[in-house]
């Protein structure tokens, strides 16, 4: 058979699309793609982006990323790739890569206004340790922090953690996970007594109805859209409601599309817990064996800085979490108030619309799925609409079995696998542990080798707090890894910048790119990412996937987990501890932190070995070569053991070589199987016969409806700023951008952030589409070009601006309000005019 | 030499026009249809700029409900008229 080069490539591409469709193709396409010769090496690796975990095949070429394609044999993407993954070859080769730590210098000197120059990594370790090691001296360990990400590989996390808050024991450490999912995390907390979804991804192929609330899945979670867009085409009984507070492009698609005005998420959700009670449509088995009642504090506050006046006067402000038992009556009574009328006034949409919504989920006979990501998450009451979502799946028993289910998608690859399981917030410790309980710290330290004290039992600062602290001084040395929150923080004029660049502070930026962030440091390391190194992640389904190196960092770029391990040898513990705390151990005396942490019998226990794939192509993995062990397997292994014998059951993760050699498992992994869904007999092992459900989080089993109202935003539009300015992200750019801007596809398809606008809102202005217009509110101000007519559609009295664009920093705009409880920002509510620009 | 797999879903009921719009795109081709509404489409061109700038306009047609890339390659060498013997 003869074919051309271009013949036999085009074979392929039909073949390996037409699989992903689940089309039969004819015999002679399938037979010139099976066939021929191919120098490229391909391997899985997982996606850099998104929480949605899809795994790509990279194809190699001497030395370099030339090729994806969506992995036919991934059970997530199903052979799928969407336009950020589809371009993924490309993230690792913008022209302006990082390859040599910079420092600010003068005349040879550190020098905090001096220029970037180039110095060695000895050179750069040094004055980072320097810097600590004063710092702790000076004013304790508390004047130490470090902010990650949601995009740190696992092991990059624990690394990090043990550094932090065992090594350096301070607890300031927290993920930029804090801005996508915190509120996610608190309110599975408080209502199961466990983080994480209890269903997963193949909920998509069982619902009956799929609601989403604040999630803009046609563009943020492009494949799990697509799969959802499958089956309500291929099944005509589906349904799609969509909510947001301006028409999107998932309104195409929708058979109930309701905009809402900002902040009513809350009634509107209250008012449908109403009707499944008024219209006897509660499941009484259900909510009598497996609920508990509650009825929270109100009149919370916004997570403002405590002199602010809207803290001083709200009434709960210090007391956010509180909560009282309840019961079914008296919750009957609260939401009795939400009626469809009052509903309506308040937000705005149509009665016909919310009462088609509350019938999908009080209808019996109807599977129901409910997605949301930053609508819910950030919101200055966002722990409470994701407590009164779970409501009312609790009210109706969809929860915990196929179709049905409440699922929180994340915004980085790695938020749960990480941040979450990982626990590199400030008040957390691996597997659901937290530093507060003794037991938790204890566990922690037994694992870890440490005497008794070592971790400290008080939460450090988090991620807003963290930039409050450094503007104020009592935070000095900062060590930012794998984000851009420079860029990503709000309230930029008032809090982050001043906080960088602070005198009194010496800040440490991590990033294969100059970012924002980078470019506001004072010691820049440079980055290896992704596929230059061997990594994990954890998806939004709970399921942990793991990629082997693929090509070699450029210049003396070096991963993450290197740069933390080598810096730990230039700390010794008697420089950085109490003598007190030593003396419990005085075998540890003269040793270095990288002594104690990592070369302490367990992370340098498998030694050097050569890593191939099941073909027998072989890979570099860079760290073992230089640390003289294979670093990755040792952290991960004593990593599992806080699922395997810690004191929170139901966290097992499958071993080290387990994970890479399958498409990922979703933990619990129980005797190599891995939990579709949690909390359902038949399905969770933990759960025993006969219980049926059990929410084993809790120690009674039971999940908890709170009664929680409906609060208004931080700040509404008013006379003189008088519209809501909401933020978020578009499709060809992925977060910051700092990635997907340096594809010259990507970012020609998407240049620079616009202000889509309301047709009447601009001509009121003076305003006309591609104008120019001065965005501004009480706390600066920038400048972009109008959009009436894009695929962003807000209705009268809001404007959406995308916050990728660096030389438009929409966080000069927003408002460093936060939901008491998860203290995550409120990024799409604040108050704003906007005139000729 | 760029060459791109993208599965297309199509309002069913407007496959027709999504077929004719999408085949009025020189360098495009529809390789597989469904009922349900699913293409199989390839893109091809020798011009980097013009097979994606395609690929990433196909949402914007009429009655497209997704694209997804499912395959894509690129790659400078220019001898691809060159038979191969497989």
């Amino acid at each position: 058979m003869k074919l051309t080069r271009r013949e036999f490539i085009k074979a392929n591409a039909i073949a390996a699309t037409a699989a992903a469709a689940g089309i039969t193709l004819p015999e002679s396409i399938l037979a010139a793609a099976n066939t021929g010769a191919n120098k490229i090496r391909w391997d899985k690796a997982v996606c850099r982006f998104c929480g949605t975990g899809c795994s790509v095949l990279v194809g190699t070429q001497k030395g370099r990323v030339v090729a994806t394609q969506g992995d036919p044999d991934a059970p997530v993407n199903k052979g799928l790739n969407c336009i950020k993954g589809y371009f993924l070859s490309k993230i690792m080769y913008g022209e302006d890569r990082l390859t040599s730590p910079l420092l600010r210098m003068t005349d040879g000197q550190y020098d905090k206004n001096g220029q970037f120059t180039k110095i060695s990594w000895e050179q750069a370790f040094t004055i980072m340790a320097a810097k600590v090691k004063k710092a702790i001296k000076d004013k304790g360990p508390t004047s130490v922090g470090m902010f990650g990400s949601g995009q740190w590989t696992v092991w990059e996390g624990y690394a990090a953690v043990k550094l932090m808050k065992a090594g350096l024991r301070t607890n300031n450490i927290d993920p930029n996970a804090r801005h996508c999912m915190a509120s996610a995390v608190a309110a599975f907390i408080r209502t199961f007594g466990a983080d994480e979804p209890m269903g997963c991804y193949d909920d998509l192929e069982y619902a009956d109805a799929f609601v989403l609330w604040g999630a803009n899945m046609a563009e943020m979670h492009p494949i799990l859209w697509s799969r959802l867009t499958d089956r309500r085409l291929t099944a005509s009984h589906v349904k799609v409601a969509v909510l947001s507070t301006f028409e999107n492009r998932n309104f195409d698609l929708a058979d109930i599309p309701i905009v809402f005005k900002p902040q009513t998420d809350l009634a509107i959700l209250n008012y449908i817990a109403n009707y499944i009670i008024q219209s006897g449509n509660v499941n009484e088995e259900f909510v009598n064996k497996h609920i508990e009642f509650r009825v929270g504090n109100t009149d919370i506050g916004y997570g403002l800085r405590p002199e602010h006046p809207k803290e001083k006067a709200a009434k709960n402000a210090k007391n956010a979490k509180g909560s009282k038992p309840y019961t079914f009556d008296e919750y009957k009574a609260f939401v009795a108030d939400y009626t469809l009328e009052k509903t309506h006034e308040l937000s705005g949409v149509p009665k016909d619309k919310l009462k088609a919504l509350a019938e999908l989920y009080a209808d019996p006979n109807r599977k129901v799925v409910s997605y949301w990501t930053m609508g819910f998450n950030q919101h200055a009451r966002g722990t409470w609409v994701n407590q009164l979502c779970y409501n009312i799946h609790l009210l109706t028993g969809k929860i915990s079995e196929p179709g049905n289910g409440p699922f929180s998608l994340t915004g980085q690859p790695s938020a749960c696998g990480t941040a979450r399981e990982v626990g590199t917030f400030a008040h957390r410790l691996p597997a659901d542990l937290v530093v507060m309980k003794e037991g938790h710290r204890d566990f922690a330290e037994k694992i870890w080798k440490l005497p008794k004290g070592t971790i400290v039992g008080k939460p450090g600062y988090h991620a807003v707090l963290q930039n409050r602290m450094l503007k104020d001084g009592k935070l000095n040395v900062y060590w930012v890894q794998c984000n851009n929150n420079m860029q990503a923080a709000a309230n930029l004029n008032e809090e982050t910048y001043p906080g960088y660049r602070n005198p009194d502070n010496f800040i440490i930026v991590s990033d294969p790119y100059p970012s924002v962030t980078a470019q506001a440091a004072d010691l820049i390391l440079p980055t290896a990412m992704w596929v230059e190194k061997e990594g994990s992640y954890g998806n939004a389904e709970r399921r942990t996937q793991f990629w082997r190196q693929q090509v070699k960092a450029p210049g003396e770029s070096k991963s993450d987990i290197w740069q933390v391990v080598e810096f730990s040898k230039y700390l010794k513990v008697d420089e950085v501890w109490p003598a007190d705390l030593l003396a419990k151990k005085p075998e540890y005396q003269s040793k270095t932190l990288y002594d104690i942490l990592f070369a302490n019998g367990q992370v340098n226990k498998y030694p050097q070995q050569q890593v191939t794939d099941a073909v027998g192509n072989v890979y570099a993995n860079d760290e073992m070569e230089d640390f003289g062990f294979y670093l990755q397997k040792g952290l991960y292994e004593e990593y599992r053991r806080f699922g395997l014998e810690g004191p929170k059951k139901g966290h097992e993760l499958a071993t080290f070589d387990q994970y890479h050699q399958s498409r990922g498992l979703r933990w619990p992994v129980i005797d190599g199987k891995e939990t579709l869904w949690r909390y359902r007999e038949g399905y969770d092992p933990y759960v025993p016969k006969e219980a049926g459900v059990q929410f084993y989080g809790n120690a009674n089993g039971k999940a908890k409806i709170f009664a929680l109202p409906y609060e208004p935003a931080a700040e509404s539009p008013d006379n003189e700023y008088d519209l809501w300015l909401v933020t978020g992200r578009v499709l060809e750019h992925w977060h910051s951008g700092t990635m997907t801007r340096r594809v010259p596809e990507l970012y020609r398809a998407f240049p620079d952030a616009v202000i889509f606008m309301h047709r009447e809102d601009a001509k009121k202005r003076k305003l006309r589409r591609g104008m120019t217009a001065k965005i501004q509110t009480r706390r600066g101000e920038i400048t972009a070009k109008v959009e009436t007519r894009g695929r962003n559609r807000p209705p009268e009295g809001l404007v959406f601006v995308p916050w990728f664009d660096a030389s438009r920093l929409v966080n000069k705009l927003t408002l460093d309000a936060t939901c008491p409880i998860s203290k995550e920002t409120d990024y799409k509510k604040c108050a704003v005019k906007v005139e000729r620009g | 030499m760029n060459i791109s797999g993208v599965l297309v879903h199509a309002n069913p009921e407007k496959l027709d026009k999504v077929n004719e719009q999408l085949l009025a795109i020189p360098s495009v081709e529809i390789h597989a249809t469904t009922d349900d509404g699913r293409l199989v489409v390839t893109v091809e061109d020798d011009d980097d700029k013009i097979v994606t700038d395609t690929v990433m306009n196909l949402h914007h047609h009429e009655g497209v409900l997704s694209a997804v890339m499912i395959y894509q390659y690129s790659n400078d060498d220019d001898n691809f008229e060159e038979d191969v013997q497989i």
